[in-house]
C-alpha cells in the first residue's frame, strides 16, 4: 500500500489540538488558550472553533469529555490517541521545517 | 446583538444545532462580555467576526462527505432569505421614488403707476414690507384652510391628523420671496403635479388681488384721515380769526392772538397739498393706473418623474434576482478554512 503523506493542519486545528494537549478544555477556554498561545494574533470566531470542533470529532481525533456536573451548555472536549499521534507528527513536521529553513538562512548569511 | 446570533444559528442544520446551538451561545455570550470590557472599538471587531465567522461556516461544505440534505437546505434558505431582502429593499425604494413631490412655481413683479411720478410721488411703495403684509395674509389659516379644501389637498393627512397640522404642513411646503427690484417668487411643493399647479395659480391669484386690495384700503383710509384733519386744521383756524377779530374790536393786545391765527393758517396750508396728493392717489387706484402686481411667469406644470406601477414591480423583482445572486455567491464564495485530514 502506497504510504501518503499526512497533509499539513491548518493553524485554527494547530493550535486548538494543542489547546486540548494539555487536557480537557470547554469552548472559551479554548479559544482564550489559542489567543494565548498565538500571542493575541489569533481571534478566533465561534463559528471557526465549532466548525473546527465539529470535524474533529467527526475524524475522531477529538471526543466529549464527561464532568458530573457540569450544565449543557458547558461541554468539555479532549484529545484522542488519533488525535494525539495527528498532533505531534505535525509539531516533527514543523520542527524540522523551521530547522530546514535556519540552515538555509544561515547559508545565504554566509 | 445576541438576536441577530441567534438568527443566524437557525440557517444552521438542525443537528448542528441540537448538537452545539446551546454551546455556541454560551461561549458567544463569555466571548461578547470580554470584548465590552475591552472597549467598544473591540466589541465593534468582535461583532462582525462573529456574523462573519457564522455566514462563512454557514456556506463552507462538509469535508469529509457531500453536502448533507440539512445543509442544503440551510443554503437554500439563505438564497431565500437574501432574495426576499433584495425584493423588500427595491420595493422599499420603489414606493418612496413614487412618493417624491415637485413643486411649481409662479413669478409676480411690481409694474409701476401709470402716471409719472411727478404728479403722484407717494404712489410709490416700499416692496418689503408690502410682501410681509402679503406673506402673512395667504399664510393664514382661514386663508389656507379654504385652499386647502377647494383645491382638495392632503386628502389621507386630513383624515388622520388634525387640521392644524395639516396647515403647518402646507406652509411647511409653501414659499413666497422677494427678489430684487420688486420681483415676487411663489413655489409650492406636492406629490401631485396638477394640484401643485392648481394650488399655485390661485396663490398668485390671490396674491395679486389682495395687493390691490391692501392698496385701496390704505389710500381710502389716507384720504379720510387726512380729510379729517384738513376739517379739525380749518376749525382751529378760523376760530383763531373769530378771536383776532373781537380783541381787535375790544382794542387789547394782538401779538398772541395774530401768532395763534398765523400757525392755524400755516397748519391747513400744509395740510391741503397732502390731502390733494392723497385723493390723486386714490383716484389712480380706482383707475388701476397706480402700482400693481402683475404675473410674470404663470404657476408652471412640473414634471411628473414618478415612476408607473409596473417600473416599481419590475424593480422589485430585480431587486429580488440581485438578492438570490448575493445569496448564491455568499453560499460559494468562502473556502474551507479548517479542513482537517483523514487519519491514515
Amino acid at each position: 500500500m502506497r504510504h501518503v503523506a499526512p497533509q499539513p493542519l491548518t493553524e485554527p486545528v494547530l493550535l486548538i489540538l494543542l489547546a486540548l494537549a494539555e487536557g480537557p478544555r470547554h469552548g472559551y477556554a479554548i479559544l482564550k488558550d489559542v489567543e494565548a498561545l498565538s500571542h493575541q494574533r489569533v481571534k478566533m470566531s465561534t463559528g471557526t472553533l465549532y466548525g473546527a470542533i465539529r470535524r474533529l470529532l467527526d475524524d475522531r481525533w477529538i471526543t466529549r469529555f464527561h464532568e458530573p456536573d457540569a450544565a449543557r451548555d458547558r461541554q468539555a472536549y479532549q484529545l484522542t490517541a488519533t488525535g494525539h499521534t495527528a498532533l505531534t507528527a505535525e509539531v516533527a513536521r514543523l520542527k524540522q521545517l523551521t530547522r530546514a529553513a535556519a540552515t538555509r538562512l544561515r547559508e545565504k548569511e554566509a | 446583538m445576541r438576536r441577530l446570533y441567534q438568527l443566524l444559528l437557525h440557517l444552521y442544520p438542525a443537528n448542528i444545532r441540537r448538537n452545539f446551538g446551546r454551546e455556541m451561545l454560551a461561549v458567544f455570550d463569555q466571548a461578547a462580555a470580554s470584548a465590552r470590557a475591552t472597549g467598544p472599538a473591540a466589541y465593534l471587531a468582535f461583532c462582525a467576526k462573529e456574523v462573519a465567522g457564522l455566514l462563512i461556516h454557514l456556506a463552507q461544505p462538509q469535508q469529509t462527505a457531500q453536502p448533507t440534505e440539512e445543509l442544503r437546505m440551510a443554503r437554500r434558505k439563505l438564497i431565500k432569505i437574501t432574495a426576499a431582502l433584495g425584493f423588500t429593499a427595491a420595493l422599499a425604494y420603489g414606493i418612496y421614488w413614487n412618493q417624491l413631490p415637485v413643486t411649481s412655481s409662479a413669478t409676480l413683479t411690481l409694474a409701476p403707476p401709470l402716471v409719472a411720478p411727478r404728479y403722484a410721488p407717494t404712489a410709490d411703495i416700499p416692496f418689503e414690507s408690502t410682501v410681509r403684509r402679503l406673506v402673512e395674509s395667504v399664510t393664514s389659516r382661514s386663508y389656507l384652510t379654504n385652499l386647502i379644501v377647494s383645491v382638495d389637498l392632503y386628502r389621507d393627512e386630513r383624515r388622520i391628523q388634525p387640521l392644524e397640522d395639516v396647515i403647518e404642513k402646507m406652509r411647511a411646503n409653501l414659499r413666497i420671496e422677494s427678489r430684487a427690484s420688486g420681483v415676487l417668487a411663489i413655489a409650492f411643493t406636492y406629490p401631485e403635479p396638477l394640484p401643485a399647479q392648481k394650488t399655485t395659480h390661485k396663490l398668485t391669484s390671490y396674491l395679486m388681488d389682495e395687493f390691490t386690495r391692501q392698496r385701496n384700503a390704505t389710500t381710502l383710509q389716507t384720504v379720510a384721515f387726512l380729510q379729517d384733519r384738513r376739517i379739525a386744521v380749518a376749525r382751529q383756524w378760523e376760530q383763531a380769526l373769530a378771536e383776532l377779530h373781537t380783541a381787535a374790536a375790544k382794542g387789547l393786545p394782538l401779538d398772541r392772538l395774530q401768532l395763534e391765527s398765523a400757525i392755524a393758517r400755516k397748519n391747513y396750508e400744509e395740510i391741503s397739498p397732502k390731502l390733494a396728493e392723497a385723493e390723486t392717489v386714490r383716484s389712480l387706484e380706482e383707475r388701476r393706473q397706480g402700482p400693481l402686481l402683475e404675473l410674470l411667469d404663470a404657476a408652471s406644470l412640473p414634471n411628473d418623474v414618478r415612476p408607473p406601477w409596473w417600473a416599481v414591480l419590475l424593480l422589485a423583482l430585480a431587486g429580488a434576482l440581485g438578492g438570490t445572486i448575493l445569496g448564491w455567491i455568499l453560499t460559494r464564495l468562502f473556502p474551507a478554512s479548517t479542513r482537517t485530514p483523514q487519519p491514515a
